[in-house]
């Protein structure tokens, strides 16, 4: 053994450092979701990515500080971190941050990642068809034609709060269903 | 508690979908620095953004949907598995590369029991797709025409099956971290980006 403390050292960190097998299964059960956090806040899959790497590094680095019951908020906490660095590091600042989170620019994901689950897709596609016409409405005008609730409102000419509560409503059921397909 | 979540999703939907005035996106973003329900709560709306999203993009393949949920969802594992394993080595990779370049500690071995083991990790996960190859191509080909119908009409957020013989090479940036020199055929070698920042 070397007696030199630099070598020491590395074998301290090496020593406490999480076990691999650890950090691997966290990434297998919270990466999608916490991928979905990053896009959410950055709106760019490439940056998203980034984030998301440097975030399973921290918790390589990391990791051990952290009580198993308390690491997904832990690894949460450092992806907002990390994605609020980076925003700050490159500038994206309102020219990536002004746009939503699933037009087709940002659901152009890189090569090596996972995709949006088949079964997601087809859960939601049922469930937006068995909505109220109402509330189906306001989903494809605001998600897939990209209208604001403003223009929503003025084009069916209801008021801002009612376009707003059918989304609420919209969402609350598509929420459901997701879960169901989770559970 | 049920109207609180549901104006939790309400908000977070306006976040991601860029509806929130600066003031309050700014607010917003200040809870997601400690709010896990926030922050649950932004994903499930980029989730459902880009289902629905994709829904409503592709009507036709709601024909097709019974037959490919198994097969899609076996899948699925095989790929999360592979993923978690491989990201999780760029990341180890990308640390590494970290402590080499520091003053202070001094760069590991290029060989490191972290890396053996998520190589090894990787190498089974490989083993695993191989193994069962053979089974899913022969089950997609029995739908080859559906299948080609389903192509078609694929909107660009919904991948069809990556290529398996992509998934089956080992990464150019993995040889590389387990001292391997890459083959002519390898592409560049693949650098993980790793931080500067390293608050949390």
């Amino acid at each position: 053994m070397s007696d030199d403390p630099a070598n020491t050292d590395q074998a301290s960190a090496e020593e406490v450092r999480i076990d691999p097998a650890i950090v691997a299964a966290l990434y297998v059960e919270h990466g999608e979701e916490l991928r979905r956090f990053l896009v959410g806040v950055l709106r760019d899959p490439q940056l998203a990515a980034d984030a998301l790497q440097a975030t399973f590094t921290k918790a390589i680095e990391s990791g051990h500080t952290t009580r198993e019951e308390t690491r997904k908020g832990w690894l949460f906490r450092v992806a907002y971190h990390e994605a609020m660095a980076f925003r700050r590091r490159q500038a994206v600042g309102d020219k990536v941050v002004r746009r939503a989170a699933w037009t087709r620019d940002t659901a152009a994901r890189p090569a090596d990642e996972p995709v949006i689950r088949f079964e997601a897709v087809e859960v939601v596609r049922q469930a937006i068809a068995e909505l109220p016409p109402e509330q189906q409405q306001i989903v494809r005008m605001r998600i897939y034609e990209e209208k604001t609730f403003a223009v929503i409102s003025q084009e069916l000419q209801i008021p801002l709060g009612t376009a707003l509560g059918r989304m609420r409503t919209a969402l609350q059921r598509l929420r459901k269903r997701l879960e169901e397909l989770e559970s | 508690m049920l109207t609180d979540n549901n104006e939790l999703d309400l908000l977070a939907f306006r976040y991601i979908a860029d509806e929130l005035a600066d003031d309050e996106r700014d607010a917003f973003e200040i809870r997601l620095a400690g709010d896990q329900a926030a922050r649950e709560a932004v994903a499930r709306a980029v989730e459902i953004g880009q289902a629905a999203m994709a829904a409503l993009e592709s009507p036709a393949l709601v024909e097709v949907a019974p037959r490919e949920s198994s097969s899609s969802s076996w899948y699925t594992r095989i790929l999360w598995m592979t993923s978690g394993a491989a990201a999780c080595l760029a990341a180890l990779v990308g640390y590494q590369v970290y402590l080499s370049q520091s003053s202070v500690i001094p760069s590991a071995p290029a060989t490191s029991p972290e890396i053996a083991r998520l190589a090894n990790a990787w190498s089974d996960a490989q083993e695993s797709l191989r193994a069962d190859r053979d089974a899913f191509e022969h089950e997609a080909s029995e739908h080859e025409a559906t299948e080609a119908d389903l192509t078609d009409d694929s909107p660009s957020s919904v991948a069809a099956a990556p290529s398996l013989s992509d998934m089956g090479e080992t990464p150019s940036w993995m040889l590389a971290a387990v001292g391997v020199e890459p083959s002519d055929d390898d592409a560049e070698v693949e650098k993980p980006a790793v931080p500067d920042d390293s608050s949390n």
